[in-house]
């Protein structure tokens, strides 16, 4: 008999069964696991996602599958967490449309997937830093309640802030 | 019908939001500032934007000559936005600062300072006193003060602030009249002694037992007999000793007694100017009833005539071999000391804290 799985299902129903190693990177399955199976896995055991989508379950699932052997620092603190470079794979991993990128991130948070999560948001962070207020209304559709006469005073009283 | 409707207020709804939750926003925004790329136009996008970025802006402004003038400006218009304010370094604001822009800043930033480092000039009474009102102070470094600095005042203010841990005093003169009427700041973990700071100080200050960090630097009033007699009463406390050159009113084996005065550091620094070639000799290193702590040793030279000739590296290798150093992991030493590394001795000192996880670093 072949090793149990973990199936973990889309919102569409669609079915992704992967090797427990693969799962475990995602702390959220980890630890429905470990509390339902205090024995370990004896068979396959499924885990619904319904608000993650087929196509995101199956990006979010490639980065596990590359990352199954690879250890995170979760000892570091958050600001060496934040501060290290994005690493090659996962830049080219992220290469995708930004409405992907951002399904991604949220999909790794909601899983608790922390150091795709972090990826994503290096990537985002990237690629926002030299965007006009305008553009960055545009990337994250904030809608600007500021009257043009406290935003002019905004920029005023914060100036001094620029020159860094 | 009505599930169509349903459909289309949620997507009306849908078009209002965020494409990001804002927690994960608040991750991206704090990526952007340890890079240095959180600007303030970040504050712009929206009054949730204003809310959240704010903080950032403000908790460690970056201040130099060119922005220092628009920073106290916004400051003094807008009376709510220094309780952002969690550090102040004024070290890069030279001739420009003003004592009654740098006690407006205090004034303004009262609630949540923890951290000041006052500027060169423009430390004069207005910001002393201001610095009584900031409660949450915990760092204040007026090294750099180079005008003469009311002690009596200094003390006045920072009497009461019970957050304090770490002064460092300034490299001015100073100007004091009842030593002996001195209060303390309660919980005072960290003291640096420079400047003007004489021997009559040292002897009739009565030092919070709470300090465990000591250093001296740039103290040219001080004296052996001062520099003792401080020793002599605090010494048990230290865990972190520092002296560094110039002390010229010290003699040139004054740190000789450091071991014996100060059995439970952790960590030492001397300069070897001031100590004698039997720095580390028992009479002045004996063995203690347990264990002597000290786990960090740095060795500074001036690099002046004979300074290279003082230490001699095997008396420190008979000192680890005779096991009254036996927690000293690691030595960071300039070359100046003359060390050789390939020399006996040296490689036994090299074997000796490698054995013990550490090492020792030869530098500049």
């Amino acid at each position: 008999m072949s090793s149990p799985k973990v199936i973990i299902i889309s919102s569409e129903d669609e079915r992704f069964p992967v090797d427990p190693k693969v799962a475990e990177k995602s702390v959220l399955i980890k630890n429905m696991i470990n509390d339902l199976n205090p024995d370990g896995l004896t068979e396959d055991f499924e885990i619904p996602t319904p608000n993650v989508r087929a196509n995101v379950l199956s990006k979010v699932l490639e980065w596990c599958e590359h990352h199954k052997n690879t250890t995170f620092h979760e000892e570091e603190d958050d600001d060496t967490k934040k501060t290290t470079p994005v690493e090659e794979w996962d830049k080219n991993f992220l290469k995708v449309d930004q409405e992907m990128l951002y399904d991604i991130i949220m999909a790794a948070n909601y899983l608790n997937i922390t150091p795709l999560m972090i990826s994503g948001c290096k990537v985002v962070a990237e690629m926002i830093k030299s965007k006009s207020p305008e553009e960055l209304r545009k990337t994250f559709n904030i809608v600007n309640d500021f009257t043009p006469e406290e935003e002019a005073a905004i920029r005023r009283e914060n100036e001094w802030a620029e020159d860094r | 019908m009505a599930k169509e409707e349903e459909i289309i207020r949620i997507r009306n709804e849908e078009k209002h939001m965020m494409k990001l939750p804002l927690e994960i926003i608040v991750h991206i925004l704090d990526i952007l500032y340890l890079q240095g790329k959180l600007k303030p136009k970040f504050l712009r996008l929206s009054k949730l934007f204003y809310t959240v970025v704010l903080p950032y802006i403000y908790s460690r402004p970056t201040l130099k000559a060119t922005n220092f003038f628009a920073f106290v400006d916004t400051m003094s218009n807008n009376k709510t936005i220094g309780n952002h304010v969690q550090e102040l370094d004024l070290s890069y604001i030279i001739q420009s600062g003003k004592n009654a822009f740098v006690a407006k800043l205090l004034k303004r930033s009262k609630k949540n300072l923890e951290l000041f480092v006052a500027p060169q000039t423009s430390f004069g009474l207005g910001p002393l006193l201001a610095l009584k009102n900031c409660k949450n102070l915990k760092v204040l470094d007026l090294r750099l003060v180079s005008e003469t600095l009311n002690l009596q005042e200094l003390f006045n203010s920072i009497s009461t602030l019970k957050h304090l841990t770490h002064l460092s005093f300034p490299r001015s003169s100073i100007d004091i009249k009842e030593i002996d009427a001195i209060s303390w700041p309660p919980n005072l973990s960290y003291l640096r002694i420079s400047g003007g700071i004489s021997d009559e100080f040292l002897t009739n200050t009565q030092f919070p037992q709470s300090i465990t960090q000591l250093e001296f630097a740039h103290c040219p009033a001080i004296k052996e007999a001062g520099f003792h007699d401080m020793l002599i009463k605090h010494g048990r406390n230290l865990k972190t000793l520092k002296v560094q050159y110039p002390m010229p009113g010290i003699k040139n084996n004054s740190l000789d007694y450091v071991f014996s005065f100060c059995p439970n550091l952790l960590v030492l620094e001397i300069a070897v100017d001031y100590c004698s070639s039997s720095f580390f000799d028992e009479e002045n290193l004996p063995p203690l009833s347990y264990p002597r702590p000290l786990r960090t040793l740095y060795i500074d030279s001036s690099g002046m005539l004979g300074t290279s000739t003082k230490l001699d590296p095997i008396d420190l290798a008979v000192a680890l071999s005779e096991e009254r150093l036996p927690m000293l992991k690691n030595i960071q030493c300039t070359a100046k000391l003359g060390w050789d590394p390939k020399s006996e001795y040296v490689s036994f000192i090299v074997d000796e804290l490698d054995q013990r996880g550490g090492g020792i670093y030869i530098g500049y």
